[in-house]
């Protein structure tokens, strides 16, 4: 598995990518209430790295050989502790800076990368070789935008950061989004190995 | 004959490439999220202290960001298409030609917010203790929305097709705009060493609740020229249709080597411009924001 690890993951841009969320973490820490976009940017990053992560570009090769599916996406999501990791020590190293809401950011993160994980796996098992680019282009611009521009914030908070946002909505969505998103992985997984 | 013949072979080429770019980039998802997040700030009063000013934000990443990355992969796709097809039916060039003026369509959703903008600037307009003040008239405000409204709506996509000859790589546009966010944010008018060079960026604050000690609210007006910015922008934009034609080997000619020339001497001259003419430095409204 280590062997496929090291050659099927696209570790130039997972590295760059993760390198680039610790920068913008970095700007988020030092000026927070200035830089707080840079937040859910960062956050769809880490759903562009999971999702680019998945991509399969000799499918057509691949998918004929023994290894199931199921296994090449364990092997794949690897690069998920990475990032999430990652994520987790910029949110330690600069927790007096952020506002007092630790968890919840954890989940954001696992919000997006089990989002991105699921979609991309689902859309691999029905033969798409490489969900993950069409998934990041959509959910980092996106994720960037709604960050920027900040839309209804009174009644959908995505990516809150002022005290007197309704943070306890904004958990509630991010709590869907990750269970959402488990069960259409294990959806997916539980079609693949069924083929298998 | 034969010229007039090609010429209008191309032209007619142009023209149904331009239609079949412009319906596809209409249904691209990117597209029509920014067309719904811009139409949103539109419904209902806009923030009372800067009436649709600070909305300013939203057709730029709405319109501009996420098209940056609609555009890279609608060129890339296009790319794709004519190589699969071996001999190309029409040279790169057109192809660039066509892409370039379908961005003439977010463009346009970026110009009717900004009319919209206007209007509801006088239809609400600002309390005294607002933004904008002072010297800033409808001149000043109509530049500064274009740039930051409608500009940015259009500079997006060109800066996609440039991305989409040049690093059609995996992740490249996403990261590209990411970084580019991040610069933006930087340059964007909060931090005092930056803010007569912020002009360089093709988005920036032109004002707002910047704040001084004891009234971290308080409006300012920035310094610079907002409608020489606008026309850098301009020239930005020009110069990313150049780039991008010069990816097609067959179109370096001496007029568009010439063309480039010229918008390059017009870019740095109007940025200068921009930074040392119209408001001279920071202006803080005289009235505190909770008055």
């Amino acid at each position: 598995m280590t062997r496929y690890l090291v050659q099927a993951v696209p570790w130039r841009l997972t590295i760059a990518a993760t390198g680039i969320i610790v920068g913008l973490m970095t700007l988020v820490a030092r000026w927070p209430a200035v830089m707080w976009p840079l937040q859910g940017t960062a956050l769809g990053l880490i759903a562009g790295i999971t999702a680019w992560a998945s991509d399969e570009p000799a499918a057509q090769v691949v998918d004929t050989l023994p290894r199931p599916l199921w296994w090449r996406i364990a092997a794949r999501a690897a690069v998920v502790p990475l990032v999430l990791g990652t994520w987790i020590a910029c949110l330690l190293v600069a927790r007096s800076r952020l506002p007092d809401h630790f968890w919840f950011f954890v989940l954001q993160a696992a919000g997006m990368a089990g989002l991105a994980l699921a979609v991309t796996t689902w859309r691999r098992g029905r033969g798409v070789a490489e969900p993950g680019r069409a998934f990041a282009a959509i959910v980092v611009p996106t994720a960037t935008a709604l960050a920027l521009a900040r839309p209804f914030t009174q009644q959908l908070p995505v990516f809150p950061v002022w005290p007197s946002e309704d943070w306890h909505t904004s958990r509630t969505v991010w709590a869907a989004v990750t269970t959402g998103s488990c069960v259409i992985l294990a959806a997916a997984l539980i079609r693949s190995l069924r083929k298998a | 004959m034969t010229t007039t013949a090609t010429t209008a072979r191309t032209g007619s080429a142009l023209g149904q490439l331009t239609a079949m770019e412009l319906r596809r980039y209409a249904t691209h998802p990117l597209f029509i999220i920014g067309v719904l997040l811009t139409v949103a700030t539109t419904v209902g009063r806009p923030d009372q202290p800067s009436s649709g000013f600070f909305n300013a934000i939203v057709p730029a990443a709405g319109l501009g960001i996420l098209g940056l990355v609609a555009m890279a992969a609608q060129t890339r796709k296009a790319a794709t298409l004519n190589r699969a097809a071996g001999v190309t039916p029409v040279p790169e060039r057109v192809q660039t030609a066509a892409l370039a003026l379908t961005a003439l369509l977010p463009f346009t959703v970026g110009l009717l917010w900004v009319a919209w903008a206007m209007w509801a600037q006088h239809h609400w307009p600002v309390p005294d203790n607002g933004f904008p003040f002072g010297p800033a008239g409808d001149g000043w405000t109509f530049a500064a929305l274009l740039g930051e409204g409608a500009f940015s709506a259009l500079g997006g996509p060109l800066l996609g097709i440039v991305v989409g000859r040049y690093l059609p790589q995996r992740g490249t546009a996403p990261i590209v705009a990411v970084l580019l966010v991040a610069v933006a944010i930087v340059f964007q008018g909060i931090f005092e060493p930056l803010r007569s060079v912020r002009v360089i960026m093709p988005f920036t604050y032109w004002g707002g609740p910047i704040g001084v000690e004891g009234d971290d609210m308080r409006m300012l007006l920035l310094s610079g020229s907002p409608g020489w910015w606008a026309a850098y922008l301009g020239c930005l934009c020009g110069l990313a249709v150049v780039a991008a034609l010069w990816h097609d080997p067959s179109a370096r000619t001496p007029a568009l080597r010439l063309v480039g020339g010229a918008l390059f001497v017009a870019a740095v001259v109007t940025c200068l411009l921009a930074m040392f003419t119209g408001v001279e430095h920071t202006l803080v409204n005289p009235l505190p924001s909770g008055a």
